[in-house]
């Protein structure tokens, strides 16, 4: 019985431990969430950042900006690739962070990008809704060189 | 206190686990299927009107005016082209972009359609639920996913 006790004293206190410490990241603060845009539909806009698969991404921001996804069933190799393909939107990642913007491109067949997925990549396009980028040029990094893609 | 340890493990990360992800936004959208090529286009040419229907009104080869190009919305979400959907169906209204297989909603291009999901991106929806309407009625369809 006093086993119990001091158990659930334990367990409580980790818990309240816990909670304590996911409310204030004291040691390590979050990174500043990504500015509101404040472009409007209709502007140009020039963006560099990171090919990502937007029906992975927002599972797991951190491991799901590569090619290889971890997913409620596990881990899928090479997801990112086999979403474009099936026809995913996909979307920039402005500057390959977590916690950074996300811009679809819209306007072109998803199944287009899938061999960049996780590829460093500069869009030059026009906004076109909330998000939304039509791109009217698309590369990739390669090495020190950029690649056309679009 | 050894058998106990895991277990105490197990419970400070379930709790920190939830604590920090935050759950994507329910949403529901009602309006117009489009894609996002045409009506994007069409924006900016400053007639979005005339990508609503499921045929839209192109430039022609030579450039001289426009031309009508029958089942281009449908031809478009086939390619992979991803599909939105128009709030409330009128030209300007929001438009939120579907995350899920373009080629799966083709055969609802220009429809009136409900989707019920998660905004985990701004201007964008996870679908749980899809409705389309048919002869005034909301029929509820399967939502297409992962062939994987």
């Amino acid at each position: 019985m006093i086993a119990l006790r001091k158990t659930s004293v334990l367990l409580g206190a980790v818990l309240l431990l816990a909670l304590a410490a996911c409310k204030e990241p004291a040691s390590e603060p979050e990174p500043a969430p990504a500015p509101e845009t404040a472009y409007a539909p209709g502007d140009s806009i020039q963006i560099a950042g990171m090919l990502v698969d937007t029906n992975c991404f927002h599972l797991d921001k951190d491991a799901n900006r590569y090619n290889d996804h971890i997913r409620p069933e596990g881990r899928v190799a090479v997801c990112a690739r086999v979403c474009a393909r099936q026809g995913f939107p996909v979307a920039l990642l402005v500057d390959g962070q977590p916690q950074g913007q996300v811009w679809f491109l819209g306007g072109y067949p998803s199944q287009l990008y899938a061999d960049y997925m996780a590829a460093t990549v500069r869009v030059e396009g026009e906004i076109r809704s909330k998000g939304v980028i039509l791109p009217s040029k698309v590369e990739y990094k390669d090495g020190e060189t950029w690649k056309r893609i679009l | 206190m050894r058998k106990l340890l895991p277990l105490l493990v197990v419970a400070f990360l379930a709790v920190a686990a939830t604590m920090q992800m935050p759950a994507p936004e329910p949403i529901t959208v009602e309006g117009k299927l489009v894609d996002s090529k045409c009506y994007g286009m069409a924006t900016g040419m400053g007639m979005p009107e005339a990508a609503l229907n499921d045929a839209h009104m192109v430039p022609k080869p030579d450039g001289d005016g426009m031309m009508e190009m029958p089942n281009c919305g449908t031809a478009c979400a086939n390619m992979g082209i991803p599909v939105a959907v128009l709030e409330g169906g009128e030209a300007g209204g929001d438009v939120y972009v579907i995350i899920g297989p373009a080629m799966g909603f083709a055969d609802y291009m220009a429809d009136e359609v409900k989707v019920e999901g998660e905004q985990a991106y701004p201007g964008a929806i996870i679908p749980s639920k899809l409705w389309v309407k048919e002869d005034g009625n909301w029929v509820e369809k399967a939502v297409p996913g992962t062939m994987m």
